[in-house]
């Protein structure tokens, strides 16, 4: 008994969790079919929240646990990647948690007035070094 | 005298014992009954380890000396010692009683090395009344051989626990109806290549093998003459070895076999192998072993302190472990034949 | 009896190290303190402006802070009995290195007992581990120059 209580345990520790998704805030003109299109088909990706406003692009993706070790990589790849489809917009691409959180808060929110402000903070608190 | 064996013509008397301990011992050793003081504070409600060290010796001196109802003036010769480094807690301990001093070390066979120097000094009719004694402090001996208390350092089973005691014993001329001091052996050092300061039984055990077959032989004795043989602080680990080597040596059995530092704390496995350091071998010897003898349940022992004479630096330097252990037997068969 | 002999009576009888167990205690102990360092960089991600990356110097601070407190209360060094290298490894085991020694040696005065003997255990960490990222970190600049990899 007590030890099928532990295989429990052991099984739901393992399972984790397994969001997955995309999702897409625009509140500009231009087509995020593309955008859509990008993040999903990165293998690496499991998790992208993506806010398109005025000039700014701003998407916080989590990737898989094993790419983990490789994630600066895969944001930047996925950074340049982007550059070259929307050529008009300054992306900012980031595995930080923090980028993510932020701006799932923000879109969560929706407060469109305050968008501006706060892509710059997060945009400002990424570059941050330690 | 001859390969270390000494036979003690006058027969010298343990007059009295006096035992302090701290409060781990009060609360987990299982002769605790049987010592005179325990403390309720691990440095005796003074600022340091070391202060509380000096304080647990002298008082064991003091209530030695008070159940025999002698002053300190009339005391000739002090012989005490401990493992701190120059034993400044036995310094100050002499300094604090004023009696003429001697430190010993034989690190935790100090408490039967120091007997058998005042023993001697008896006999030889140099001396009227000597306390001779050790003491071993946890805290402040943990630091000096190992880390700092509060490191966490995983200790395997085989490690030790330094008690918190000290003992003193009074000796002066025969009398008959008292312990008396017989013969003793002075150890030799022996090293059987041991190198793990957390494995100090092991390191020990032959050089209590080597003690007790020189006693044996040299007193012409055998392990039945004795109501009980008991070392110092083998451990359990170190004890199950003395025993191992025993049958291979071929002594009969080794049921009246005792070892105080597996007994001290009852066997309790937060203690690992038990109890060492110089006050554990003190502490049993002159209270649990010696009430014993005066109440008639033993009639004669072999009490074989054993130590390990190591420093920081020495296993540091990757040196082995060199151990020692002193035997002396005491009887109250009043003045039998030798 | 020589020693090559006691060794080998010695080593019969000795209990063994009971390996596979310290190995699982360690990797609990030492999963559970980085699982509560984790929830901490969450929480200083969460509430404050830090991002993962500049979160680790609060979460090292805090728990070095912890175990500062466990040292001085006592506990870390059961902590370390039951976990073994679990607890010594991470930065709490740091830490609990520097304040036992600290309060150790509080006796003898602050300059020459505190100051001086604080890092008696520690520094050899902080020296070698000094030493291992200029190692490190010269391979890689050679790597680099070289063209087999890039930063």
């Amino acid at each position: 008994m007590k030890k099928l209580g532990m295989l429990f345990i052991l099984l739901f520790l393992l399972t984790g969790c397994s969001e997955k998704g995309t999702r897409i805030e625009n509140t500009t003109t231009f087509n995020d079919d593309q955008l859509e299109k990008t993040l999903d088909h990165n293998e690496h990706v499991k998790l992208a929240i993506a806010l398109l406003h005025e000039k700014d692009l701003i998407a916080g993706i989590r990737v898989n646990t094993f790419s983990r070790f490789q994630k600066k990589k895969i944001a930047n790849e996925l950074k340049e990647k982007l550059e070259k489809e929307y050529p008009e917009l300054n992306i900012t691409v980031s595995a930080d948690s923090k980028v993510l959180l932020e701006t799932q808060k923000l879109i969560n929110k929706g407060k469109e007035g305050e968008y501006h402000k706060k892509i710059e903070k997060i945009k400002s608190i990424e570059k941050e070094q330690t | 005298m001859k390969n270390g064996n000494i036979i003690f013509k006058t027969m010298p008397s343990i007059h009295s014992t006096g035992v302090t301990a701290g409060p781990l011992e009060k609360k987990k050793s299982v002769f605790a009954q049987q010592f005179d003081k325990l403390y309720e504070d691990e440095r005796c409600d003074l600022p340091t380890n070391e202060d509380g060290h000096r304080q647990l010796m002298y008082d064991a001196v003091m209530i030695a000396l008070s159940k025999a109802k002698k002053s300190p003036e009339k005391i000739d010769i002090l012989l005490t010692g401990d493992l701190v480094n120059q034993m400044t807690p036995s310094n100050f301990t002499a300094q604090a009683l004023g009696i003429p001093y001697i430190g010993l070390f034989s690190a935790c066979a100090t408490s039967v090395s120091s007997m058998i120097t005042a023993a001697l000094f008896t006999d030889a009719q140099y001396a009227n009344w000597i306390v001779a004694g050790s003491s071993s402090h946890h805290n402040a001996i943990e630091r000096q051989f190992r880390y700092p208390l509060e490191y966490g350092s995983q200790k395997g089973a085989t490690a030790q626990w330094t008690v918190t005691a000290a003992g003193a014993v009074l000796i002066g001329q025969n009398k008959p109806e008292l312990p008396s001091i017989q013969c003793a052996t002075i150890g030799k050092v022996v090293d059987m290549g041991m190198t793990d300061p957390l494995n100090m039984g092991s390191a020990m055990a032959p050089a209590a093998m080597s003690t007790l077959t020189n006693h044996l032989t040299g007193h012409g004795k055998t392990i039945d003459d004795y109501d009980t043989i008991i070392t110092g602080d083998l451990g359990s680990n170190g004890f199950k070895i003395l025993k191992a080597l025993a049958n291979e040596s071929g002594l009969p059995h080794t049921k009246n076999f005792r070892d105080a530092g597996e007994e001290f704390y009852g066997k309790d496995p937060t203690f690992k192998a038990g109890a060492s350091g110089s006050g554990c071998s003190a502490a049993v010897f002159f209270s649990d072993v010696y009430q014993k003898l005066c109440k008639g349940e033993y009639r004669r022992v072999l009490l074989i302190a054993t130590g390990a004479l190591l420093s920081p630096l020495s296993y540091q330097q990757g040196d082995t472990i060199p151990c020692i252990a002193h035997a002396i037997e005491i009887t109250r068969d009043g003045v039998d034949t030798i | 009896m020589e020693q090559e002999k006691y060794a080998h009576l010695e080593k019969e009888l000795s209990p063994k190290t009971p390996i596979l167990k310290n190995v699982i205690r360690a990797f609990l102990t030492g999963g559970l303190i980085c699982l509560i360092g984790q929830f901490i960089a969450l929480f200083y991600i969460t509430y404050f402006n830090f991002t993962e990356r500049t979160a680790s110097n609060p979460t090292v601070a805090t728990m070095i802070f912890i175990s500062m407190l466990l040292t001085g209360f006592g506990l870390y060094k059961k902590i370390s009995q039951f976990g073994g290298a679990g607890a010594a490894v991470p930065i709490t085991g740091f830490g609990n290195a520097v304040v036992s020694a600290a309060i150790e040696h509080k006796s003898e005065g602050y300059v020459l007992g505190v100051g001086g003997n604080m890092f008696k255990l520690a520094g050899s960490v902080i020296l070698f581990g000094v030493f291992s990222a200029f190692v490190v970190a010269l391979i890689k600049t050679l790597l680099v120059k070289f063209g087999v990899v890039s930063w």
